[in-house]
């Protein structure tokens, strides 16, 4: 294979893989916030359907840019409630994430059919005047390396290193720790939130049922198995992202059934989640005494 | 003291009552002054650690005021105390495992440059001030790979980088070799040199006499007294501590023929037991608990009390040595096999080890007896029989309850504690190891907790009975071992065995 013919061959595998990337490392970053100050976070799922629906809603009224606000500001919103439910409810992380998750997947439905009218499936709403989806790349890349700095380079970072591994311990130590947890989980809703506008404001156009997926949780498997480090994470999303471009792209030239194929990179996840078993911070999932 | 000169804190009238109605501090005032090393000793339970969560701001009073350097002050969390110059070392660490020694000590306290955080003036700064204290430590190892005494030393280091001028050690040597502990002293001496004072809370008198200047004793959550040290000596600390001047309700004890040489009942052999991070914590101890004796083992808190009781009963794996009962050896049973063969076993902590508060008291009275006739015998429980049976123990032990399905969380400490008790008798068993079992219990809930031992000691089964009150002992115990550093400092019999004997013991351990 010649060298143009390579190229021609690797670089729309390679954009397509940094598309399919984009939103988990978005999400995952999100997760890192969340998971960091101690508060599992499965909701990310319900976060970015919660940010895509916004997103596109508030994008037909006021354009895509206000649109992009209006689904970090609904994230938000999502992410203190998750902390809200979890800190002063004392509800099981799992279960309010749950809960989160199905009150975002039928509220959405529910104001889809409300809000355009459309009882018959396929259900869905489009936005003629769509953003780039290279910016989103490149704000989620950049993010990336700004997170990193901050965790480990930053007095918040450390804060917010210390509480997730123990927030008895920092308390002692003289930190407030409930502001620094209120941050993590208000980044944390804006990044899902930040995801969910790129599905729907960049990616495709438009908000369909359940558009997301998954995606929450394979962002978060992505924390996982880059052991809850910005570049770790990164690295895991791309990886997702580069078999998922692969396997649309051998798709009908291998002699493999499609469903097998499309499942490859989340058994890839799942293999690696277990290869890899990364420590988690130690108070991930601690109900306060 | 100058008029101009206000004591570096003054706690008035502190009182905490927990949720439960334990109270744990009962109106107690503490004074200390600038430049001196003030002990607050107490047995186990005596308020110490909550006067001193109080003083730092993480346990909130229900009364009472405190004044830092003469002026009042609210400490609501810990950070308000760190601003007006408290430190604290608490008895675990809490250095974060996953971050080196400095980011522990700068955590809260960060210097900042460009908006990042600038370790390298922090570093600088520690290592001034660790220079000064006389202490060395790793600062950029992680802090799981430090010692304990090391991670102390950085915990004392990270008060004075947070600008301690009174500093709380919360019984600092209790995880410390000797000579550690030394070093700690000699860490102490130089702070208190410089101006600054130091609170350390212990139960260790030798380190009152050697390294305090003032002491406050505490008993049960009251102040029994307030010393200059080069005042007072051994003996009055014991009875202050101990309280031996109580007068406590008298348990008859049935009188035996002693010349009549009854059979063992448990017999220790050169037991050698590890302890918490794998120091030895019992060495080479030999005890023998003749039947139908009560056997009582004296000491101060942690002496080694608690890893060889359960070894004893096979809760923690013996180094070397062995463990018989009725002359047949268990060293390697476990502890269902040794429990089947007649060890019973009345664990310190009712709440955690003794029950499962949420479970009903008929779930709890079948804890480890799941198998046995009174349950059905057979791969089912018989809930009919779990409840006649739970009924009958309730009944026979006197339990005040709302029945078999109540849970155990509704009762009374002492209630509580004649369910443990009588689950541990039901099996009949040929030895009980006990620990501290009237613990927080009033006289009369105290006596039927004996009553219902006696029941069984009269028909021949041997107790082996750990408690931190002498007097107690004194009064229930045939003879009495004292444990000093993880040894056997001696055995008495009761009629040789004063306070002041039992105290030397204890404190120094030899007669």
């Amino acid at each position: 294979m010649s060298g143009p013919e390579l190229a021609g061959l690797l670089l729309p595998l390679g954009v397509a893989a940094l598309r399919q990337a984009t939103p988990l490392v978005l999400a995952g970053l999100g997760g890192i916030c969340s998971e960091r100050v101690g508060i599992v976070n499965i909701a990310l799922e319900g976060m970015m359907l919660a940010g895509a629906f916004t997103g596109l809603v508030a994008g037909r009224l006021a354009g895509p840019l206000v649109g992009v606000l209006a689904a970090v500001t609904v994230g938000m919103l999502v992410g203190l409630t998750h902390l809200w439910a979890t800190r002063k409810l004392r509800l099981n992380h799992i279960v309010s994430g749950v809960a989160i998750n199905l009150l975002a997947l039928h509220s959405t439905t529910f104001l889809l059919r409300r809000l355009f009218n459309q009882a018959d499936p396929p259900v869905e709403a489009r936005i003629e005047s769509m953003l780039p989806t290279s910016l989103f790349t490149g704000v989620a890349l950049a993010l990336v390396l700004v997170f990193h700095l901050v965790l480990y380079y930053t007095p918040l970072g450390l804060r917010i290193r210390a509480v997730g591994e123990s927030e008895a311990s920092t308390r002692m130590a003289g930190v407030d720790t409930a502001r620094v947890k209120m941050l993590g989980l208000a980044a944390s809703g804006v990044l899902a939130g930040l995801a969910g506008a790129y599905l729907s404001l960049a990616q495709v156009g438009r908000f369909s049922d359940d558009m997301v997926s998954g995606r929450g949780f394979i962002a978060l498997a992505a924390v996982v198995c880059g052991r809850w480090t910005p570049l770790g994470m990164a690295a895991a999303s791309l990886a997702f992202g580069a078999l998922d471009a692969l396997q649309f792209h051998l798709q009908g030239s291998v002699a493999l059934p499609g469903e097998l194929l499309r499942s490859i990179p989340y058994i890839a996840t799942v293999v690696a989640a277990m290869a890899l078993r990364p420590r988690p911070p130690a108070d991930l999932g601690r109900q306060e005494e | 003291m100058r008029a101009d000169n206000p004591p570096a804190v003054h706690m008035r009238n502190i009182t905490k009552r927990y949720p439960g109605g334990v109270v744990a501090n009962n109106a107690i005032s503490l004074t200390v002054l600038p430049g001196t090393a003030h002990a607050v000793v107490g047995e186990n339970g005596a308020g110490k650690s909550t006067l001193m969560g109080v003083l730092y701001g993480s346990v909130r009073p229900d009364a009472g005021s405190i004044e830092i350097d003469g002026a009042p002050v609210t400490l609501r969390r810990p950070a308000d105390a760190i601003r007006h110059g408290i430190g604290l070392v608490t008895q675990h660490t809490t250095m974060i495992p996953a971050l080196t020694a400095l980011d522990n000590v700068l955590l809260g306290f960060e210097p900042v440059r460009f908006g990042t955080l600038d370790r390298r003036t922090g570093r600088r700064r520690v290592e001034e001030l660790s220079a000064q204290a006389g202490i060395e430590v790793d600062w950029l190892a992680s802090a799981d790979t430090l010692s304990v005494a090391a991670l102390q030393k950085a915990e004392i280091v990270k008060a004075l980088y947070r600008g301690a001028r009174v500093l709380i050690l919360d019984e600092p040597t209790a995880t410390l070799a000797p000579a550690e502990a030394d070093r700690l002293f000699a860490v102490v001496q130089g702070i208190v040199a410089s101006g600054a004072s130091v609170l350390f809370i212990t139960h260790k008198l030798r380190e009152v006499l050697e390294h305090s200047g003032h002491v406050t004793i505490l008993r049960g959550g009251a102040k029994t007294g307030d010393r200059v040290t080069s005042e007072t000596n051994a003996d009055e600390l014991v009875s202050l501590m101990l309280g031996a001047d109580r007068s406590a309700v008298r348990l008859e004890q049935p009188q035996r023929d002693r010349s009549e040489p009854s059979d063992v009942s448990l017999q220790v052999r050169a037991l050698t037991v590890r302890g918490r991070g794998g120091r030895p914590a019992v060495h080479s101890a030999d005890l023998t608990v003749r039947t139908g004796e009560v056997l009582g083992v004296a000491g101060v808190d942690g002496s080694g009390q608690r890893e060889l009781a359960e070894a004893i009963v096979g809760l923690r794996p013996t180094v070397s040595g062995s463990v018989l009962l009725c002359g047949e050896d268990v060293t390697g049973s476990s502890v269902a096999f040794r429990a089947a063969a007649g060890i019973a076993y009345v664990p310190e902590d009712r709440h955690r080890e003794g029950l499962i508060l949420d479970f009903d008291l008929a779930e709890n009275l079948l804890l480890g007896r799941h198998r046995d006739a009174s349950a059905g015998g057979g791969r089912f429980l018989q809930r009919r029989r779990v409840l006649a049976d739970a009924e009958r123990l309730l009944t026979e032990s006197g339990v005040a309850s709302a029945g078999p399905l109540s849970p155990a969380s509704s009762l009374s400490g002492g209630n509580q504690q004649k369910v443990v008790v009588a689950r541990a008798l039901a099996r009949n068993p040929r030895a009980l190891v006990a620990m501290q079992p009237t613990r927080g219990l009033d006289v009369g809930a105290s006596a039927a907790v004996y009553d219902a031992i006696r029941a069984h000691t009269a028909a021949g089964m041997g107790v082996l009975l750990f408690s931190l009150d002498l007097d107690e002992l004194r009064e229930v115990s045939d003879r009495i071992a004292v444990m000093y550093n993880g040894r056997i400092a001696g055995v008495l019999d009761r009629d040789e065995a004063g306070v002041e004997r039992l105290g030397k013991l204890m404190t120094e351990g030899r007669p």
